[in-house]
């Protein structure tokens, strides 16, 4: 890859896709060592840059870097800090004065990692831009989906919840439409509007009408302090039409792959025994974020390089 | 190369202009009516990082305008006769034309000495931008205007959606991850508008205009024969929500509302040939740092004062249409009389560039068609 930044799937090719997993794919052995680490990326420098709260991005993206043996440096920067009135741009200028090799950022509007990308020498991972992309979280769920069919190619994923605000979906419908899988999302009228035509997807409407033909479903977290006014009437009207049961999940493929970008709410939009069952990937997701993120760092930072240097 | 004998207007003795071109452009050089700009927001007094008066005439003059009515949305807003003179004047022969806010504070609740501001010299009542909640307020505030004769200036949006979102609501912007501003928003604006409008009366101009839905409306309002008109910033007939499909999320094109479809925008081009709706130069600029943000957190607006010519002229292609649209139809609205001219080479090559000195536009790096060589004030 001879990229410098990974900013979305969106526009990006399947080659490159192709090159993420199976690098990834590679990476998961080092974590089945005794010993966790190599010493591709040693010296070079890893900044977190989170202006959202996230632990498990945060550590798996940590995590990733240090199995590589790069230094890492978190630099929390808390809501309340942005509004004492220090700019992205100004936040950014000061991490760059440390001299990183890759900055991760998270942030809460769309197209906050693109400017820091042509703005800046240093490589940057966007962990999740407003309601835009989640790269890695698409990767890591399509390296999930990977290990369980060989191919993407034909198969069918539904996403289920709000598709409308959701970053996770986003990231995985530019991915998996390029690598030749067929895409339903399914939600309320409020998060899964009309507009959607705007992405290559089969839009519907309950989960009822995607559950028997996917291969692999996907609910996405119900994140009710981030939707504005009017936007769902009640948790329990919610899991009535929307959520993932036991009784839904026996109208699906046998073989169907249950995931869940975590963290899940146990009730609303799956059932605890659902997201506990054998058709549940979730954690095999979590496992596979970490080797996703180290293939992301090995291919941004030239880690061929560093390994013949050490 | 070589001296343009030029003469300024009939008033003044003839004076040469120190403008110096090839025969070529100097055998296309008109005289036009300069131009009158109906919504001119530089926000100052109030914000000195945007513009100081000095920029602001050098920008108007640069562009062709001789005539700016200026936002009452300052810091104070202007809504006091004796605010006016902060904002009203002249300067290098710039005339700044003060609009008075229609409520005090632009707050929406309570109307303004519309009387006393007249008197003072206010030429126009407007919302400066700020969608009135309340409808009743509004429609107080048409009937109370009408009887002092005095026109007034609605960017028609209803409040509640106008607050949300950042780009024209539409598949691209699902695409691209930015919550969408509708075109619902405009059209409920305009429809309210026109009805009070009807029921009162009263002179309406509609600024800001930028969907296919609303030009229809005005139309028919007008056939209708009620006092009402419309414009819209002369970058909406050059840009639309393509411009952002790149993908680099970049903050100049962050403007409220903002750029719509390509449907959209050949509709108000259709609609400026017609003579239905006029143009604005939209000036409002921005300093660069304001722009130097995530999209989302940019403070919309765009610098328009000198690229509004050009814009028009590109997208409209006549250049009689193009001065109805910039000088005598704004002026009709206040009944300003000008004799300003502008020294226009419609043919010639322009382009605005970025420059550090001047606030970014959104038009920046669009090769446009029309070049202003000078203004002639009477």
């Amino acid at each position: 890859m001879t990229k410098k930044d990974l900013l979305g799937l969106r526009g990006m090719p399947r080659a490159e896709i192709e090159e993420i997993l199976s690098t990834a794919a590679s990476m998961r052995e080092v974590g089945r060592r005794r010993i966790k680490k190599v010493p591709t990326l040693r010296g070079r420098l890893v900044v977190t840059l989170f202006f959202e709260n996230s632990t498990r991005t945060r550590t798996s993206f940590e995590l990733a870097a240090k199995r590589l043996s790069a230094d890492t440096l978190g630099f929390s920067v808390s809501n309340s800090s942005t509004t004492k009135g220090e700019s992205l741009m100004d936040t950014a200028r000061n991490i760059h004065a440390m001299s990183p090799d890759a900055i991760i950022i998270r942030h809460s509007c769309a197209g906050a990692p693109h400017l820091l990308a042509r703005s800046f020498p240093f490589s940057v991972l966007n962990a999740g831009d407003g309601i835009n992309e989640h790269p890695s979280q698409a990767l890591l769920d399509m390296l999930t989906m990977r290990d369980h069919w060989g191919s993407l190619e034909g198969r069918t994923v539904a996403i289920v919840g709000d598709i409308q605000h959701s970053r996770v979906a986003r990231s995985n419908i530019h991915g998996l439409t390029t690598m030749g899988a067929r895409v339903l999302v399914a939600g309320p009228g409020t998060m899964c509007r009309s507009e959607l035509s705007g992405l290559p997807v089969e839009r519907r409407h309950t989960i009822d009408d995607v559950v028997g033909e996917a291969d692999a479903i996907m609910m996405l977290r119900i994140q009710r302090e981030r939707l504005g006014r009017a936007v769902l009437p009640s948790a329990r009207e919610y899991a009535a039409f929307y959520g993932l049961d036991l009784a839904r999940l026996h109208r699906a493929r046998p073989e169907v792959l249950v995931m869940h970008p975590g963290p899940i709410n146990r009730g609303v939009e799956i059932g605890a025994d659902v997201a506990d069952g054998e058709r549940s990937v979730i954690l095999d997701q979590v496992t596979n974020g970490i080797a996703v993120r180290m293939a992301l760092l090995y291919l941004l930072l030239g880690g061929r390089e560093g390994a013949e240097d050490a | 190369m070589r001296d343009f004998p030029v003469f300024a207007t009939r008033s003044r003795r003839p004076a040469p202009l120190g403008l110096v071109v090839n025969d070529e452009v100097a055998s296309r050089l008109l005289w036009v009516p300069a131009f009158v700009d109906l919504c001119c927001d530089p926000g100052y007094p109030g914000f000195p990082v945007r513009e100081t008066p000095e920029s602001l005439a050098a920008s108007a003059l640069a562009g062709g305008f001789s005539d700016l009515v200026m936002s009452p949305r300052v810091d104070p807003v202007v809504d006091t006769p004796e605010h006016l003179s902060r904002v009203g004047g002249a300067l290098n022969g710039v005339r700044f034309h003060p609009a008075a806010a229609l409520t005090v504070g632009l707050r929406g609740d309570e109307l303004t000495e519309t009387g006393l501001l007249r008197r003072a010299g206010a030429v126009v009542l407007s919302d400066g931008g700020c969608p009135i909640a309340d409808t009743l307020v509004l429609r107080n505030a048409l009937e109370y205007a009408r009887e002092f004769g005095v026109p007034v200036v609605i960017r028609p949006a209803d409040p509640a959606l106008d607050a949300v979102g950042v780009v024209h609501d539409s598949p691209l912007a699902t695409r691209l991850g930015l919550r969408g501003n509708h075109a619902a928003s405009e059209e409920i604006g305009v429809a309210r508008a026109i009805a009070l409008c009807r029921a009162t009366g009263a002179t309406v101009h509609l600024s800001h205009l930028g969907t296919a839905r609303a030009v229809q409306l005005l139309t028919a309002a007008r056939a209708e024969g009620l006092w009402i008109s419309g414009s819209t910033p002369a970058r909406n007939l050059i840009l639309d929500e393509r411009a952002l499909d790149d993908g680099r999320y970049d903050a100049r094109l962050r403007v409220h509302p903002p750029l719509r479809s390509r449907e959209d925008r050949h509709a108000l081009i259709e609609a400026v040939r017609a003579g239905t709706i006029w143009v604005t130069a939209d000036h409002q600029p921005r300093a660069p740092e304001e722009k130097d943000h995530e999209f989302e957190r940019a403070v919309p607006g765009s610098a328009g004062l000198r690229s509004a010519f050009s814009a028009t002229l590109s997208a409209v292609g006549d250049l009689a249409c193009t001065v109805a649209a910039l000088s005598s139809g704004p002026a009709s609205l206040f009944g300003l009389a000008t004799t300003a001219l502008a020294l226009v080479d419609p043919e010639g090559a322009f382009e605005v560039r970025a420059e550090r000195s001047l606030p970014p536009d959104a038009l920046q790096g669009h090769p446009l068609r029309g070049v202003v060589h000078a203004v002639a004030v009477g």
